[in-house]
C-alpha cells in the first residue's frame, strides 16, 4: 500500500465524491439545462452572433466549475464532517486529487453533455414552432475552447486552493484575493517597467518624447512581448502546480 | 500501543491545555477515559486520532505518528466524535463506498451489530434520529476491525436496549490486539465495560488503574449515618453516604466509578498517594 497514492483506493475515493455530489450537481445540471434551453431557443433566431455560442458555452463551465470548486472542501467547515473527512484512510494527495477531478473534468463533461442535450432540445422546439432542426452542437475540442479548457484548469486550481484554506465564504474570498493578486501583479509590472524604461518617464507618466524611432518602438514590443510570454508561462505552467501543492500541503494542516 | 510522550499542547490564543502529558494505552483493553468538561478529553483524542497536532512531545499510534494522517494508520484507527454526521446515502450505499477504505472489513460483523441494535432504517442515513444514526456508525465502527476504535460519549443519544447492546457488543469484539478507547460522563452505562480508568483533569492524567488495582485497594460501601474522618471520601446519596475508603483487608469489590471519579476529584492527594507508582509511565 503507497502512502501517497494508490490507485484502487483513490478509486474508490473518486467514486465516492462523485456519489456524494451526485444529487447536488443533478439539480444544478437540471437548473442550468432550463437556462440553456431558453438561451439556445434566442440563438437559433436568423442573425444571432454565432460567435454566441462559445461564449454561452464557456460561462456554462467556467462558472459551474468555480462555484462547485469553491463548495469542494466545504465539509471541512463543520467540524463534524471534517473528522470523518480526514479520518478518511486516504492520502492529503488523493483526497484532493479526487476533487480537482471531480471540479475540473467532472464540471467540464458534465457541461458539456448538458449544453449538447440543451441544444437539441432547443432544436426540437424550434423545429416544433416551424422551424428547422438544427441543433447547435459545440466542439470541446476546438483550439479555441481547448486554450480556455487550459485556462479553466489553471483557474480551477485557484478556487480549489481557496476552498481549502478559507473556512467560510470560500467563494467570495478567492474571488477579492485574486483581485488583489491582479492589482499587486500590476503594480510589480509597473514597477518593472519604471526600471525597464526609467529615462521614459516623467514621474509616473510614461512619456515617449523624442525616442520614438524605430528601434525604441521594436524595444518596448519585445519588452510586452517577453512580459506576455512570462505571464503566460507562469499562468499555464507554474500557477497550477503551485496552487495544487499548496493546496495539498494546506489540508493536511488543517486540524479540526 | 498508543503513547504519549512529554506533549504539550493548547488552543490558539488560549492558555496550555496539556502540559508535559504522559499516558501509554495497552493494546487488549478497553480504557475509559474520564474527565470533567474541559479536561480535554475530546481533545486528547483528536491528537491520538491524528486531528489536532501537538505543539511539542510525540504521540505515536501503533509506532506511527498519527498526525501524518497516513492512510495505512487511519484504516487501523476509526474515531467515533459525540456529534457527527453521516452523507446523504442510505446505509448499504455507505457501507458500499467507505468499506474498500478498510482492508479488515466485516460485513457479516456489520449485520450481526446492527442485528443486536434492531437498527431496520431503509431511508438516507442523514435523515436518521441521532440515536439511529449513532446505532449504525457504532456498527460500522466495529465492522471496520480497527485495531483502535475511539470513541467520544458513545451512549449519548442511545436508547436503554441500545445501551446494553453497545456494552455487549465492545466487549465481544475486544481482542489482544486492539485498543478500544471510551470518552463518556455515562460512567454508569460503562460501569462493568471499560478497565483500565484513565482520569483526566485540569489538563493532566491524575489517575490511571485496571478495575484489580482498584478494588484491591480501594472499597466503596453505603452507610446510613454520616462517616467520620477515616474514609478517603464520602458523598452524600439518596438513603444515606456513599464512602470510599482504603481497602485494607484485601477483600475486593465492585467500586462505583462515579465515586471514585469523585473522589480523584475532589481528594487527589490522597488519591494519588493511594494509587502512586514510583516511575509510573501514565502519571506525571
Amino acid at each position: 500500500m503507497n502512502r501517497y497514492f494508490d490507485i484502487k483506493r483513490f478509486s474508490s475515493l473518486l467514486l465516492s465524491d462523485l456519489y456524494l455530489n451526485l444529487r447536488t450537481s443533478l439539480i444544478a445540471l437540471g437548473a442550468v439545462f432550463g437556462v440553456l434551453v431558453i438561451a439556445l431557443i434566442g440563438l437559433s433566431f436568423p442573425g444571432s452572433d454565432p460567435e454566441a455560442h462559445f461564449v454561452l458555452y464557456t460561462v456554462t463551465f467556467v462558472l459551474g466549475g468555480i462555484f462547485i470548486a469553491s463548495a469542494m472542501f466545504a465539509p471541512l467547515n463543520d467540524p463534524r464532517s471534517a473528522i470523518s473527512f480526514l479520518t478518511l484512510p486516504a492520502s492529503s494527495v488523493e483526497k484532493y486529487g479526487s476533487r480537482f477531478l471531480v471540479s475540473t473534468f467532472g464540471v467540464f463533461l458534465g457541461a458539456t453533455l448538458i449544453y449538447e442535450a440543451a441544444a437539441i432540445v432547443a432544436a426540437l422546439i424550434v423545429l416544433v414552432f416551424g422551424g428547422g432542426f438544427r441543433p447547435d452542437l459545440v466542439n470541446p475540442f476546438t483550439l479555441a475552447n481547448l486554450e480556455v479548457i487550459q485556462s479553466f484548469l489553471v483557474m480551477q486550481t485557484w478556487f480549489l486552493f481557496g476552498s481549502v484554506y478559507f473556512r467560510r465564504h470560500s467563494l467570495i474570498k478567492t474571488l477579492l484575493s485574486f483581485v488583489v493578486f491582479v492589482f499587486l501583479m500590476a503594480i510589480i509590472t509597473f514597477i518593472f517597467a519604471r526600471l525597464v524604461f526609467f529615462d521614459q518617464f516623467d514621474g509616473w507618466q510614461f512619456t515617449l518624447g523624442d525616442n520614438m524611432n524605430g528601434a525604441f518602438s521594436l524595444r518596448v514590443e519585445n519588452f510586452f512581448e517577453q512580459l506576455v510570454f512570462v505571464g503566460e508561462f507562469v499562468g499555464n505552467w507554474l500557477m497550477a502546480p503551485f496552487f495544487l501543492i499548496l493546496g495539498v500541503l494546506r489540508l493536511r494542516e488543517t486540524e479540526v | 500501543m498508543i503513547q504519549v510522550k512529554d506533549l504539550d499542547f493548547a488552543y490558539r490564543r488560549k492558555p496550555p491545555l496539556f502540559s508535559s502529558l504522559d499516558l501509554e494505552l495497552e493494546d487488549g483493553n478497553i480504557y475509559g477515559l474520564l474527565g470533567k468538561n474541559g479536561a480535554g478529553k475530546t481533545t486528547l483524542l483528536k491528537i491520538i486520532s491524528g486531528l489536532l497536532f501537538p505543539k511539542q512531545g510525540q504521540c505515536l499510534v501503533n509506532g506511527v505518528e498519527p498526525g501524518n494522517r497516513s492512510p495505512q494508520l487511519l484504516s487501523q484507527l476509526f474515531f467515533i466524535g459525540e456529534e457527527f454526521v453521516l452523507p446523504l446515502m442510505r446505509a448499504e450505499n455507505y457501507v458500499r463506498f467507505y468499506s474498500p477504505f478498510y482492508p479488515e472489513f466485516d460485513r457479516n460483523l456489520l449485520n450481526t451489530a446492527l442485528d443486536e441494535f434492531e437498527f431496520k432504517e431503509q431511508g438516507p442515513l442523514n435523515k436518521m434520529s441521532y440515536g439511529q444514526m449513532k446505532k449504525f456508525l457504532i456498527a460500522f465502527g466495529l465492522a471496520c476491525r480497527s485495531r483502535i476504535l475511539i470513541l467520544d460519549e458513545p451512549t449519548n443519544g442511545l436508547d436503554i436496549p441500545a445501551k446494553s447492546q453497545f456494552r455487549k457488543l465492545m466487549a465481544g469484539s475486544i481482542s489482544e490486539d486492539r485498543i478500544f478507547l471510551i470518552s463518556t460522563h455515562q460512567v454508569r452505562d460503562m460501569q462493568n465495560l471499560i478497565d483500565p480508568v484513565v482520569i483526566l483533569d485540569q489538563g493532566k492524567i491524575v489517575f490511571s488503574a485496571d478495575s484489580n488495582e482498584i478494588s484491591s485497594k480501594v472499597s466503596v460501601e453505603h452507610r446510613q449515618t454520616q462517616p467520620g474522618d477515616d474514609q478517603l471520601y464520602s458523598e452524600k446519596v439518596p438513603l444515606g453516604y456513599a464512602c470510599l475508603s482504603e481497602n485494607t483487608d484485601e477483600k475486593e469489590s465492585q467500586v462505583d466509578l462515579e465515586i471514585l471519579f469523585n473522589a480523584v476529584t475532589r481528594k487527589p492527594a490522597e488519591m494519588q498517594r493511594l494509587f502512586s507508582r514510583p516511575n509510573s509511565e501514565v502519571t506525571k
